[in-house]
C-alpha cells in the first residue's frame, strides 16, 4: 500500500522546548486518527504536514515531497485548523469563493463549488447570509471543513474538527469523512474525542510529550495491549484478605486498597495465565465478592494506558 | 486531484473541476476577501471617519480664503502625519492580523508561494488604501473649495502624486514592520520620530533616508508650497526614484522575511 505521509526521525524545537521528539511513522491511505493530550505535539505535527512549520531535524514527506514552500503539493492538501477563528466580517460564500480562487478553481465555477461545499457540510442555507462573526462554534467548524474541501484535496488534515459540534453534527461530519475516505481521500484527523476516532479511524497514532507512543492499526494496538498488565476492581467483604491471597499466589504486579468502599484495585501480571485460575483463587480466599469491574480495551483505555 | 471515487466523493473532491492556480486568480480571490473585510458594515464608520475627519476639521477651523492654515492642514497634518499613521495601522496589520487571529493557515496552506502570497496581499491592501486616500484628498480639496482657498487646483496634481507615492512607500514599510513584530505601531512611531522627524530634517545627504523628505521635494514643485515652506524642488526625479526604490526594497525585505520566518499560533511565536 502506498505511503501518503512519512516521517523519519522528525524533531521540532521551539527554542529549548521540544515540540516533537524524533518521531517516525507512516500514514497510509484511509482514515488515520492522531490522539494525544494537550501539548502532545499534535498541532506541531499537523503544521509541519501542511507546510506551515519546518522540522528542526529529520524529515517528513507528503506524497514523497517536503511540504514547506511547496505550492504544488499544498494544492493536494486540505487543512482545517483547530481554532475557530474565521474572518468575522465575511459571509461564508464570499470567503469560500475567495479561497477557492486562490486555490486555482475556475472563476466561473467557484460560486457553485462554494455552495456545494456548504451544502455538503450541512450548513443551512438560512445561515449563508450571516457574517461568520455571528456563527456558533459548530457552524464555524462546518465552514472550516467546507474551505478545506473546496479544491478537492487528496489529503485532508483536520485538527480537532469535531469541537463544538452537537452529537448529530458529529455524526454528520463523521459520515462525510467516511464517504471521502471511501472515495480515495486520505484523512488525518486529530481529536480528543476518542470514542469517535475509535469508530472512525482504522489507524491510530498516539502522541504524548512529542513522542509517538503507539501507531498502527487499532487491532494491532489492541493485540499489543494483551501483553500489558490488566487492572480489575473488586468489591468484596474483606479487600485486605483478598489482596494478600492474590499477592501470595504470585499473580499480581501490585494492588491498591480502598477499605472504606470495600474495594481493591489489582494489577495482574499475566492476564493469559491469570483468568483461567481466577475462580479457584477467589474460592480459596474464602470471602464474599459483590462486584468485579474490568477495564475494557477501548481506545480510551489504550490512550490512558500509554499516556499515563 | 482524485480521479476515482464514489459519487459522493466526486462531488466533494473536485467534481471534474480543473484546478489551475495562478497569480491573477489568486489576486482576484484575495482582493474579494480584502475588499469585503475592509468595507464591512462594522468597519465602514471608521473608514468614513478617516476620510471625512481632516476635511471637516479643516473646513471648521480655517476661515474663508485663508490659504496658509489650510495648506498646513493638508500637508503637515494630513499628508505627513495622519496618512503615514493610517498606512501603518492598515498595512502593518496585513499579515499580522491573520497571525493574531490565527487565520494565516487558511492562506499559507494554499497552492501559492509565500512570496507571491505576501505581494498579492500587499497589492490588494494598497489598492484599497490608495482609493481611500484619494477619496480623502478629494474631500479635502472640496472642503478647501468651499472655503474659497486659492491655488488648490494647481496643487492637486502634485499633491496626489506625492500622496500616491507616499502611500506606496509607507505601506510597504508598514507591511515589513508588521511582519517583524506584533508591536509594529510602536516601532513605526519610533521610526517616525527618529527617521522622519529627526534624520529627515538634517540638512545633509543623510536626510535621503527619510520618505517625508522626498515627499517635501515633490510638493515643492508647487509654487505656493515653495513660497510657504521654502522646500527645494531640486532632484524631483531622484526623489520619485528613491520612493519607488524604497517601496521595492521594503517589499523585497518583507517577502524574504515572510518566506523564511515561521509564524505559529502560540503566543511565543507571535513576538
Amino acid at each position: 500500500m502506498s505511503v501518503v505521509i512519512e516521517a523519519r526521525e522528525l524533531s521540532r524545537w521551539y527554542g529549548v522546548v521540544m515540540g516533537l521528539n524524533n518521531v517516525s511513522f507512516q500514514v497510509q491511505p484511509g482514515l488515520t486518527g492522531l490522539v494525544g493530550p494537550n501539548g502532545a505535539g499534535k498541532s506541531t505535527l499537523i503544521q509541519i504536514i501542511t507546510g506551515q512549520l519546518q522540522g528542526s531535524s529529520g524529515d517528513l514527506t507528503v506524497f514523497g515531497q517536503r511540504p514547506w514552500n511547496n505550492p504544488a503539493l499544498l494544492g493536494r492538501i486540505g487543512y482545517c485548523p483547530e481554532r475557530e477563528s474565521l474572518p468575522r466580517d465575511l459571509q461564508p460564500l464570499d470567503w469560500l469563493r475567495g479561497l477557492g480562487m486562490v486555490s486555482g478553481l475556475p472563476t466561473a465555477a467557484v460560486r457553485g463549488r462554494a455552495e456545494a461545499m456548504l451544502q455538503r457540510v450541512r450548513l443551512g442555507r438560512e445561515h449563508w447570509s450571516k457574517r461568520m462573526g455571528q456563527y456558533s462554534k459548530g457552524m464555524r467548524q462546518r465552514v472550516k471543513l467546507a474551505q478545506a474541501l473546496m479544491h478537492g484535496p487528496d489529503l485532508l488534515v483536520l485538527d480537532e474538527p469535531m469541537n463544538g459540534l452537537d452529537p448529530m453534527g458529529r455524526q454528520e461530519i463523521s459520515q462525510i469523512l467516511k464517504e471521502l475516505a471511501a472515495g480515495g481521500t486520505t484523512i488525518l484527523i486529530s481529536s480528543h474525542i476518542l470514542a469517535e476516532l475509535e469508530s472512525l479511524c482504522g489507524n491510530i497514532i498516539i502522541l504524548n510529550w512529542g513522542r509517538i507512543l503507539a501507531s498502527g492499526a487499532q487491532k494491532e494496538i489492541r493485540d499489543d495491549l494483551k501483553n500489558w498488565s490488566e487492572q480489575l476492581t473488586i468489591r468484596c467483604s474483606d479487600p485486605r484478605k483478598l489482596a494478600r491471597h492474590l499477592f501470595d499466589a504470585g499473580v499480581l504486579l501490585g494492588f491498591d486498597l480502598d477499605p472504606a468502599e470495600g474495594l481493591v484495585h489489582v494489577r495482574i501480571e499475566n492476564p493469559e495465565q491469570f483468568f483461567p485460575n481466577w475462580t479457584r483463587l477467589l474460592l480459596e480466599a474464602d470471602i464474599a465478592v459483590y462486584e468485579i469491574r474490568s477495564q475494557n480495551r477501548s481506545l480510551r483505555r489504550i490512550f490512558e494506558k500509554v499516556t499515563s | 486531484m482524485n480521479s476515482t471515487g464514489s459519487t459522493a466523493n466526486a462531488e466533494v473532491a473536485g467534481g471534474g473541476l480543473r484546478i489551475e492556480p495562478g497569480v491573477i486568480k489568486a489576486f482576484r480571490g484575495l482582493f474579494r476577501i480584502s475588499f469585503k473585510s475592509q468595507f464591512a458594515v462594522r468597519r465602514l464608520p471608521m473608514v468614513v471617519l478617516l476620510a471625512f475627519l481632516i476635511p471637516v476639521l479643516a473646513w471648521f477651523t480655517v476661515g474663508t480664503g485663508r490659504q496658509v492654515p489650510f495648506f498646513h492642514w493638508m500637508v503637515d497634518v494630513y499628508l505627513l502625519l495622519l496618512l503615514p499613521l493610517y498606512c501603518l495601522s492598515v498595512c502593518g496589520a496585513l499579515i499580522r492580523d491573520e497571525i493574531q487571529s490565527d487565520t494565516l493557515g487558511f492562506l499559507t496552506t494554499r497552492p501559492l508561494t509565500r512570496v507571491r502570497l505576501f505581494l498579492i496581499q500587499f497589492v490588494c491592501q494598497i489598492v484599497l488604501l490608495e482609493l481611500i486616500a484619494l477619496g480623502s484628498a478629494v474631500l479635502l480639496m472640496v472642503s478647501g473649495g468651499l472655503r474659497a482657498i486659492p491655488d488648490l487646483v494647481a496643487l492637486a496634481p502634485v499633491f496626489l502624486v506625492a500622496q500616491g507615492l507616499g502611500v506606496l512607500a509607507y505601506g510597504a514599510l508598514s507591511s515589513l514592520l508588521g511582519l517583524l513584530t506584533q508591536r509594529y505601531m510602536v516601532l513605526g512611531i519610533v521610526y517616525g520620530f527618529v527617521v522622519e522627524f529627526g534624520i529627515g530634517r538634517i540638512p545633509t545627504n543623510i536626510n535621503n533616508l527619510s520618505v517625508s523628505r522626498h515627499l517635501r521635494t515633490l510638493l515643492a514643485n508647487n509654487e505656493t508650497i515653495l513660497d510657504l515652506y521654502r522646500w527645494s524642488p531640486e532632484g524631483t526625479l531622484f526623489s520619485m526614484a528613491i520612493l519607488g526604490a524604497a517601496t521595492a526594497g521594503f517589499l523585497v525585505l518583507g517577502a524574504v522575511v515572510f518566506k523564511f520566518r515561521e509564524y505559529h499560533a502560540s503566543d511565543d511565536m507571535q513576538k
